[in-house]
């Protein structure tokens, strides 16, 4: 574990040292490192995510809603992550953009979690 | 209930003082003919209505009325201690303490509060805050859903309740018109009908889904930075307050008066009837003292069938006030326990549910009160 | 993926550089541009099919 934060502080002192003379070689240093942190923790991810959804199966939450939530923190990362990169590029614009987008992905895809509590607050009014 | 059974063992002692001291012929035999007039009116009086309702009610293994009824007679309240005893554990083996539902909703929340720490890892804070509140409205509405159930649950009971009423304010009124109190009884049967059946329409009609509203908004104001349904739910909590002391006050101020006035007309009645049996040459003595035994052993019955009455109201509150006391015990532990780990927002979240479950307790708990005040001043 | 990557990478920027300049130097500036076309395209090659994976892995795992 500790190699792989290692080698993300190794690869930003790369990328300082490259960058005046080839800067473009500074952006795919920080790429590359990014790629390897995310592998790592994605390894990690996955047995969380199971337990995560095993524990909401047993809460007897339906697993649609599960879903919905695990999409939100994917679209949020992957939002947060291309942003960020898109910012050190130097892209700022396009960085904005993709935020935004991202955002809208995270309401579109939790539309039926905010329906189905409407649907329920409606049947506990009468009539 | 004490009084109840305190005021049936004077009418038994009084009854035998009577018996044995007019005529006589009943002398040596006045005690015996007392309990059997009694034991043949308990069997002639028609129970079977009410245990089929019992058994609907409480399921398969409800007490027999007439055995209850016998109980309370012969004053013997160990059995009956076992007896409730035996019910009580009986429900809380077969359907529990609801230990899972409670496990659910723990696992939930320790689930949310996590999830939404890990949203609110992201440097964006819009990001964070939806996820925040896409998550706690998952939670809102699970308990919203369990909420319902609660609802049903003490809808049922008013329900059941006053079934029961109905059905044992007949039983009632035929033994107590058998014993010749019968203005009484007429008097107290309508009223305590129709008082009974005011307050269950209007707690069902009214006060629950006031109790449904006071719990969404109070849920919905803990999603919020500011309260904004403060006001709606300051409201509701104080009417449904003053709804429910209001209809026991009425409850039992009506029947104080008719306790006040109907039974002196009553019993100016049968001393006038008295009056004028003895007066009878010949027969006169014994009849007399048969009407006395008559009355004072329908008083009796009376008495038990009251205690027995109110027995059964007791048992009958008994599963859904407790599941509900049990549930909002619960609720409060959860949050004493997650309080300090999890959010805030979260917690105010199970505070709101927990009261709502307390409004529902209160409602059961008044309408409980009623019958039992409703039974005893009938079976006086 | 390995740490290896990243000093590749980072070997590749420098060689590229002191080549470019080299070339430059010299006066073979149409070289020099494909040198450093070359180093980009080679550092490419290695990381797109990480990026590619990555996203892969992503979209199975939050089912998006």
């Amino acid at each position: 574990m500790i190699h792989i934060i290692l080698a993300g502080v190794a690869a930003a002192m790369l990328a300082l040292w490259v960058k005046p003379l080839k800067p473009e070689y500074a952006l795919f240093l920080s790429l590359a490192a990014i790629l390897l942190l995310m592998g790592a923790s994605l390894g990690r991810l996955q047995e969380i995510i199971e337990l995560v959804s095993r524990l909401m199966n047993r809460s007897g939450v339906e697993s649609v809603y599960y879903q919905i939530l695990l999409k939100i923190m994917g679209l949020a990362w992957i939002s947060q992550l291309a942003s960020d990169i898109c910012d050190e590029a130097g892209c700022r614009a396009i960085s904005q953009q993709i935020s935004i987008y991202g955002k809208l992905m995270i309401l579109a895809v939790s539309l039926p979690v905010i329906n189905s509590v409407i649907e329920t607050i409606e049947t506990i009014f009468p009539g | 209930m004490n009084t109840g059974m305190a005021s049936m063992k004077l009418q038994k002692d009084r009854m035998k003082e009577k018996c044995a001291g007019s005529g006589e012929i009943w002398i040596e035999n006045g005690s015996k003919m007392c309990d059997e007039s009694v034991q043949k009116m308990g069997e002639t009086a028609d129970f079977r209505e009410l245990q089929s309702l019992l058994i609907s009610i409480l399921g398969s293994d409800a007490p027999d009325f007439s055995d209850l009824v016998s109980l309370v007679k012969s004053g013997n309240f160990e059995k009956l201690g076992e007896m409730a005893g035996k019910q009580i554990l009986q429900w809380v083996m077969g359907e529990g303490l609801q230990w899972q539902e409670m496990g659910g909703i723990l696992i939930l929340v320790i689930l949310l509060a996590f999830m939404k720490s890990m949203g609110e890892a992201f440097e964006n804070s819009s990001i964070s805050l939806f996820s925040g509140v896409v998550i706690h409205l998952l939670l809102i509405a699970r308990l919203i859903s369990l909420f319902q159930s609660f609802q049903s649950l003490t809808i049922d009971y008013l329900q059941n309740s006053l079934k029961f009423l109905n059905a044992l304010f007949p039983v009632l009124t035929v033994t107590a018109a058998a014993g010749g109190s019968g203005l009484t009884a007429a008097g107290f049967y309508l009223s305590s009908i129709s008082v009974s059946s005011l307050i269950q329409r209007a707690a069902i009609y009214f006060m629950i889904p006031f109790t449904g509203v006071f719990l969404v908004a109070s849920l919905l104001d803990s999603i919020m930075e500011e309260p904004v349904f403060k006001g709606v739910v300051e409201l509701i909590q104080k009417a449904v307050g003053f709804l429910l002391k209001s209809c026991m006050i009425s409850a039992t101020g009506l029947q104080v008066l008719q306790l006040m006035v109907l039974p002196k007309a009553d019993s100016l009645k049968k001393q006038a009837l008295l009056k004028t049996v003895s007066l009878i040459p010949g027969a006169g003595k014994a009849a007399d003292s048969a009407a006395t035994v008559l009355w004072g052993s329908s008083a009796l019955l009376k008495s038990c069938i009251g205690a027995a009455g109110m027995l059964c109201i007791l048992l009958i509150v008994f599963v859904p006030f407790f599941r509900l006391l049990w549930a909002s015990f619960l609720y409060h532990l959860l949050l004493a326990v997650l309080s300090p780990v999890s959010d805030k927002k979260i917690c105010r979240c199970l505070k709101a549910f927990a009261a709502g479950v307390e409004n529902l307790v209160k409602i059961m708990f008044m309408s409980a009160m009623v019958s039992l005040i409703l039974i005893a001043a009938a079976a006086w | 993926m390995e740490v290896a990557l990243l000093f590749r990478i980072a070997a590749v920027g420098i060689l590229v550089s002191v080549l470019c300049q080299i070339l430059k130097h010299s006066g073979r500036d149409e070289q020099a541009f494909l040198t450093s076309l070359a180093g980009l395209l080679l550092v490419l090659f290695w990381l797109v099919p990480y990026i590619s994976e990555l996203f892969q892995t992503i979209q199975n795992l939050f089912e998006l």
